[in-house]
Order: C-alpha cells, then structure tokens, then sequence
C-alpha cells in the first residue's frame, strides 16, 4: 500500500464515532495495520521508556539470555529493559527498534515515530477492549446488584 | 556467513541435532545459510503418516528479519499452503519477532497442519503459483 493511500484513510478516519460507520472503521483501521510495516520506536520514547539494568548475581538468573542473540548478560555489565520487563543488549534491542517498535517477546507495542500509527494502534486497542467489556457486561450487572443489596443490609 | 548472528544460528542447528522435538529431525545443514529440516505429519491429524522437507534459508538480517521458509518436494495440501511450497503463515512475514527460532516455527508448521478440517489447495493456488515463478514468498506479497 503506498502512503497516499494510506494518508487517504487516515483522513477518512477522523469521522469515527458516527455509531453506523464505526464498525466500517474498525475493518479498515485493522486492514492498514496489517498491511503497513511497523514504524520504528521515536529515539525520545525509548530513552524515556527504557532503563538501563545492571547485571549482578542477584539478577542474572531471573533476567536470563537475551533473546535476539541467544547469549547470555555478562555479569556488571548493562541490559537493555523494556516496560514489559523484557531485557536485551543494547545493540540488540536497538537494531530492532530501528524497523519495528514492539517487543520481539511479547509483542508489546511501543510508542513509534509516526503518530498516525499510534493513533489506529490506540483506536483498535480500546476496540477491543470495548468488545471485551460487552462480553462482561451481564456479570458486571450482577456484582453491582450484590454489591448494593450487601450494602442495604450492612 | 559472517554475521554478529551466525553464533546464535550454530546453536540452534546444535540443539536442534542433538535433541531434536520428536517429528522433526535437521536432513541437510551442510551450509549454515540454508537448511533442510524434515517434519512427520502429527499422530491424529490429517497428515499422520506423511513426511515433508522445509528449506530454511537465512540471510545476513536473521535473526533481526525472517528467514525464508517454503516446503520442497511434495507440499502437504492445505487451504494456507501453496502448490508451489510457499507458506501463508504471519510470522514469516509481518509477524517475524527475533523471539521465534527454526524450531518454533517447525513448531508453528505442524500446528498449522493439525488443525486442517480439510485438505485443500488455497483458492487462489494456480494464479498465484503462476504469478510466483521464480520468486521468493517474500516478495510475493
Ligand atoms: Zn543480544
Ligand atoms: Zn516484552
């Protein structure tokens, strides 16, 4: 998909929250996810987001290999700690994120240097999260009915 | 292969050749850029009984990008597999993740063939083989 076409969504996108065309919306924000290359993190999110651990005894075992070159954090040395409590070296992690801006382990998705990108990612996110709720919402119901009768008789 | 990565490589064709996941096993690995790997069709599934090659090649990305990965010989017939060995399969290509090894994707494979309801090419199977030749699912997309 070139990025016109993309743009072109984008722009059509700002209309969400017209109930009929919502469901319209959803499909097409979850199509350009799926056909646009993730963009890379922004440099300024992964300076604030990631720490810098020091490998000690106390923590080597819990912290394990890095999972992008399968060796091992030498100890007093850094690693690289994402906000999933994932850990990688520093070349590592960063190579990555020049091309993608998740975790290569659980796929965490981390803010990226195109803000549109992020936009649909939070979109879909609170989607799903809407479509979860729905599912929920009957034993919602039901704790709140026990909650207010525990409460007449407290 | 002279990369940072060609340590990591080694170590999964060691792992993978001495204590290999029951069905699947290395048959070829001669270069470290490309390999064989031999996988059994699942005991209970569709394609118990039958046997089948994947050729694994790598490049200087991996394990940063995908290496490219398509059955040779017989392909198995499923509805996400093409005549021509290609593989319709997210995490080799959009949801590649340095995470995943040769074996999990060995692994993904056979779970993909496990949960077949029914042997059958991909609808699309004769344009697209037509329009593959000679190239590499990666650019095929
Ligand atoms: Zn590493
Ligand atoms: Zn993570």
């Amino acid at each position: 998909m070139s990025d016109q076409n993309v743009h072109n969504i984008v722009n059509g996108i700002r209309f969400i929250g017209e109930d009929d065309h919502e469901e319209l919306d959803i499909e097409r924000i979850k199509f350009i996810m799926k056909h646009t290359p993730t963009p890379p993190i922004s440099e300024y999110q992964f300076q604030e987001l990631t720490e810098e651990v020091i490998i000690t005894k106390r923590n080597k075992e819990r912290i394990g290999d890095c999972t992008i070159c399968v060796n091992e954090f030498p100890l007093d040395t850094e690693a690289i700690k994402l906000p999933c409590k994932h850990y990688y070296h520093f070349d590592c992690i960063t190579q990555w994120l020049k091309m993608h801006s998740n975790c290569p382990n659980c796929r965490t998705q981390l803010p990226t240097n195109n803000s549109e990108y992020d936009a649909y990612s939070r979109i879909l996110a609170e989607h799903e999260k809407k479509e979860r709720e729905g599912i929920n919402e009957d034993e919602d119901r039901s704790m709140r009915r026990q909650t207010k009768n525990s409460g007449m008789f407290s | 292969m002279a990369t940072r990565y060609a340590k990591r490589l080694q170590k999964e064709l060691m792992e993978l050749q001495v204590s290999p996941p029951t069905g699947i096993r290395v048959e070829e690995a001669n270069d470290l850029s490309r390999w064989v790997i031999g996988i059994d069709g699942t005991t209970g599934s569709l394609y118990q009984g039958e046997k089948f090659s994947l050729q694994f090649r790598f490049n200087d990305g991996y394990p940063l990008e995908a290496p490219e990965v398509i059955f040779i010989g017989k392909p198995p017939v499923h509805p996400h597999i093409y005549g021509n060995g290609h593989i319709c399969l997210s995490i080799l290509y959009d949801h590649w993740s340095p995470a995943l090894t040769v074996l999990s994707i060995c692994l993904s494979i056979l779970s993909m063939l496990s949960s077949c309801t029914e042997k059958v090419r991909p609808v699309d199977d004769s344009v697209y083989v037509s329009r593959a030749v000679g190239k590499s699912p990666k650019d095929t997309r």
